[in-house]
């Protein structure tokens, strides 16, 4: 027999390590924060230019957003089992299989924004930073988060998360995932009244719906 | 549309934040993922008016 229900139960548990674990153990535990930090601080960039800027994001804004909210939900749920220590190998897989996916999706919608305004002398959707527009930069990192995930997966072995003891490693947790979860609640709210009682963005929002309706 | 999607992604992160086993966490992160694909396959076919 080449393998039973026992050896897959054995290679899917959680790689042997030291309880505190090693430095790519704990990068391994970080790095999905890192990553949802990103998306938080590159929506909470959006929401600057959409505020402070008085620029209303078009429907594949927010699907981009969408897709960024979907690749780090693929990152928090690793923190979450880390925590809980139910983390198994085929989790942790199945885990980035879902940022791959969302970032993939991202990369679709990023690309066909990019594609409706790349004639000569299109000036583009919105604004630009650095000289690139928003849905440009959304599409870079979509590639990052892609090549991040695939080279996490590539050394899982050694970059298995084992979550750090201890109040502070609690306390940081706690605060990205607070921060996401005010990111998402914020984009629900902003996304409301935008759209008003609507099922649909306009493709060309120029106001606050719920406020004009 | 939008605002049902952001809600169930606020769902699922909840859930994934908990370490949620994945037959209670991967049937929401579906939904949200289905109903995005959805709305995108709305605005991509919907007439979009570009006046080039």
């Amino acid at each position: 027999m080449p393998s039973t229900t026992t050896d897959a139960a054995v290679n899917d548990a959680a790689p042997e390590q030291a309880p505190e674990g090693t430095f790519w153990n704990k990068i391994g535990y970080w790095f999905p924060h890192i990553l949802i930090l990103a998306y938080c601080g590159t929506i909470a960039g959006a929401f600057s230019t959409q505020f402070i800027g008085n620029e209303f994001p078009c429907p594949l804004c927010m699907l981009q957003r969408m897709a960024m909210i979907l690749a780090s939900i693929g990152a928090l749920w690793i923190i979450g089992q880390a925590r809980k220590g139910t983390l198994t190998m085929s989790s942790y897989m199945m885990s980035y299989g879902l940022t791959i996916l969302a970032a993939m999706f991202g990369m679709a919608m990023s690309g066909r924004q990019i594609l409706l305004h790349i004639l000569p002398g299109d000036p583009g959707y919105g604004g630009t930073v650095l000289g690139l527009h928003l849905y440009t930069w959304a599409f870079i990192t979509f590639v990052v988060v892609l090549l991040y995930a695939a080279l996490m997966m590539i050394f899982s072995k050694s970059t298995f998360p084992i979550a750090p003891k201890g109040n502070a490693a609690k306390w940081i947790t706690f605060i990205v995932i607070g921060i996401f979860i005010f990111i998402i609640a914020a984009n629900a709210v902003s996304v409301f009244f935008e759209e008003g009682l609507h099922w649909y963005l306009p493709d060309d929002p120029t106001r606050y719906e719920l406020l004009n309706s | 549309m939008d605002t049902i999607i952001f809600i169930v992604l606020l769902i699922g992160a909840v859930f994934a934040a908990m370490g949620a086993k994945a037959k209670v966490f991967l049937p929401i992160f579906a939904v949200g993922f289905i109903l995005t694909a959805v709305l995108f396959n709305y605005h991509v076919t919907s007439n979009l008016p570009l006046s080039f």
